[in-house]
């Protein structure tokens, strides 16, 4: 196991120099530059001005000089400081990637609540009408923009019905509140968002669980398991579940960028100040630490998911750990 | 099913030739009569400018439905070449491609596509290259896995003892019967850029007004969210029911080239 272990460990490595080196080049061979963004509103500055700024920042150096020295900071957790206001990049990230973080897995969370039953009753009962039901409401989510739906449920509960706050996180008098009632008033912030994010995504976990079931259910062990005469919720959940829920755990890891991709819309639309949001902002000032460092920590979300999935996966199968030698 | 591809075909039309008859209706202003309700004058109602929705969403198609399939023909068409190469030609040329490939596959797909157009600035062209080149991952994988088992079958080896050279064999033998994967999952990126790019425009970075696209009207209704429930409605009504099309046409595709093997 520790061999595995550390094996995977290696393999991360190249593909984040590999990540970063792209962002990097992507972001630093464009056209225009922050500095330029910053002369745009200022009409006086001089070409004189403007060199001394690029050489403040440390623009005016070779690309690769850049990146090593950036890399050299990354190493130990610094990401530079903002070009908007100074305050350092790992501060600013750090304020905003908690709110987003608790959004993605509470939208993880509801997702696996509601997609594996729902996957399972799709597999038990299938070709029945509830299933049918089920596959259009399923592909429906998956179809609907997530944008259109979060403005539809917005004017719906929140300006026609005003049972929902439609923006931010906090009501106006959160101070004074109880902690009770803070919670409280959290969740109601949060219902919106999470319920769009997970509606949108259970479509593949549920999808999966039920192709993976009517596989499943096919096999001999089950037979065997239903001749021994054990309970119809026995068989399902005892025996033919646990060997669906393997494959599902890469499934979780690789669905980590499509929801932190997804947090950019949500965190624009309903006015939360996670991640997602500032990476938006940082984006038109052309707020490069930022932007960088959102970039590199989103891709090693991925990553560290992606490991996550594999440690779980050997864990539970000891096939994966003993008997691959790729 | 019938009905996915009724709605795709009106779709299409649309797309096709609605900016030759309604591309002046589509932006001529009425101020007398802004936001209208759904009338049989105004079938869809009109926004703040007094301009008629229906016609703009029409107007509309051309550009959103363009986008998807400029998008995704880029991405097959870098994908097939990437996986391709990589499958064929193996050792160390697989192993940097595959890293590559890798090393894209874990970018939240979003920010990557944010971060570039705030370089490129906002516009049709370079939205169409960014959704391209950031989606060609799936593609690369698949026809890869695909040449991988193909490329060792004896009707590719005849070839090869004929005197075939690497060229021929690559575009006679392999891809073409790689294709079929590869087409259902274009179908389906088809949908996914039509979203990505109603999303980049609904946010206000994509395809710039005047020219109408899905998710700029879209935006235009966000601001009158709670007065005219038409200005929201119907754009992503539209959305929503072309790319449900789309992926339930590529989902009976695959269903179907499933059950053929």
């Amino acid at each position: 196991m520790t061999k595995y272990f550390l094996k995977k460990t290696a393999g991360t490595v190249p593909l984040l120099i590999g990540i970063t080196l792209i962002t990097f080049l992507v972001i630093h061979l464009a056209p225009g530059s922050a500095v330029d963004a910053k002369a745009s509103f200022n009409p006086k500055m001089t070409a004189q001005a403007k060199a001394k700024l690029e050489s403040l920042y440390g623009l005016d150096r070779p690309i690769l000089v850049q990146y090593a020295d950036w890399m050299g900071r990354l190493v130990r957790c610094d990401f530079g400081t903002s070009f908007v206001d100074g305050k350092p990049v790992t501060e600013k990230i750090l304020q905003a990637a908690p709110v987003t973080l608790a959004i993605n897995l509470g939208t993880l969370l509801l997702i696996l609540v509601l997609g594996i039953p729902l996957g399972v009753y799709g597999a038990v009962r299938a070709g029945t009408l509830g299933d049918k039901v089920l596959t259009v409401v399923v592909f429906a989510g998956f179809s609907v923009p997530t944008f259109w739906l979060s403005l539809i449920l917005m004017s719906f509960f929140g300006v026609r019905l005003g049972w929902l706050p439609i923006s931010g996180l906090h009501s106006l008098f959160y101070d004074e509140m109880g902690t009770w009632q803070q919670y409280l008033d959290l969740g109601r912030h949060l219902i919106l968002p999470i319920g769009v994010a997970a509606f949108t995504s259970v479509a593949g976990i549920s999808r999966y669980v039920r192709s993976g079931m009517i596989q499943v259910l096919e096999k001999p062990y089950i037979r065997t398991a239903r001749a021994k005469g054990l309970s119809r919720n026995r068989v399902i959940y005892g025996h033919a579940l646990p060997n669906v829920f393997l494959p599902l755990i890469t499934i979780l890891g690789l669905s980590i960028p499509g929801l932190l991709g997804g947090s950019v819309i949500f965190e624009t639309i309903f006015s939360v100040p996670g991640m997602g949001r500032l990476f938006f902002d940082s984006v038109f000032t052309r707020d490069y630490p930022v932007i960088m460092g959102i970039l590199t920590l989103g891709a090693c979300l991925t990553l560290l998911g992606n490991f996550l999935a594999d440690i779980g996966y050997a864990l539970a199968d000891p096939r994966i750990r003993v008997g691959e030698h790729s | 099913m019938k009905a996915a591809i009724i709605w795709l075909g009106a779709i299409l039309l649309a797309a096709v030739a609605a900016p030759f008859f309604l591309s002046s209706a589509s932006q001529s202003m009425n101020l007398l009569s802004p936001l209208e309700a759904p009338s049989l004058h105004h079938w869809m109602g009109t926004d703040p400018l007094g301009r008629d929705l229906f016609f703009r969403i029409l107007c509309g198609a051309q550009v959103s439905v363009g986008v998807g399939f400029a998008a995704v023909l880029i991405a097959t068409v870098m994908g097939i070449l990437i996986g391709t190469v990589a499958g064929y030609f193996g050792s160390w040329v697989d192993r940097i491609l595959m890293s590559l490939t890798d090393a894209m596959l874990c970018f939240p797909v979003f920010f990557l596509i944010l971060a570039v157009i705030a370089i490129l600035g906002p516009g049709m062209i370079p939205i169409v290259v960014i959704i391209g080149a950031t989606g060609w991952m799936g593609t690369a994988r698949l026809i890869r896995a695909e040449i991988l088992t193909l490329k060792h079958r004896e009707f590719v080896l005849a070839a090869r003892a004929f005197g075939a050279s690497n060229r021929w064999i690559l575009t006679r033998h392999l891809i073409p019967n790689a294709l079929g994967p590869v087409i259902v999952h274009a179908i389906l990126g088809v949908s996914a850029a039509i979203l990505t790019e109603t999303a980049l425009s609904f946010l206000g970075i994509g395809v710039q007004p005047p020219t109408p696209s899905w998710g700029n009207i879209l935006m235009d209704g966000k601001a009158t969210l709670g007065s005219a429930w038409w200005m929201m409605l119907f754009p992503g009504l539209v959305i929503f029911l072309t790319v449900l099309s789309v992926n339930v046409l590529g989902e009976k595709i695959s269903h179907q080239m499933r059950g053929s093997r």
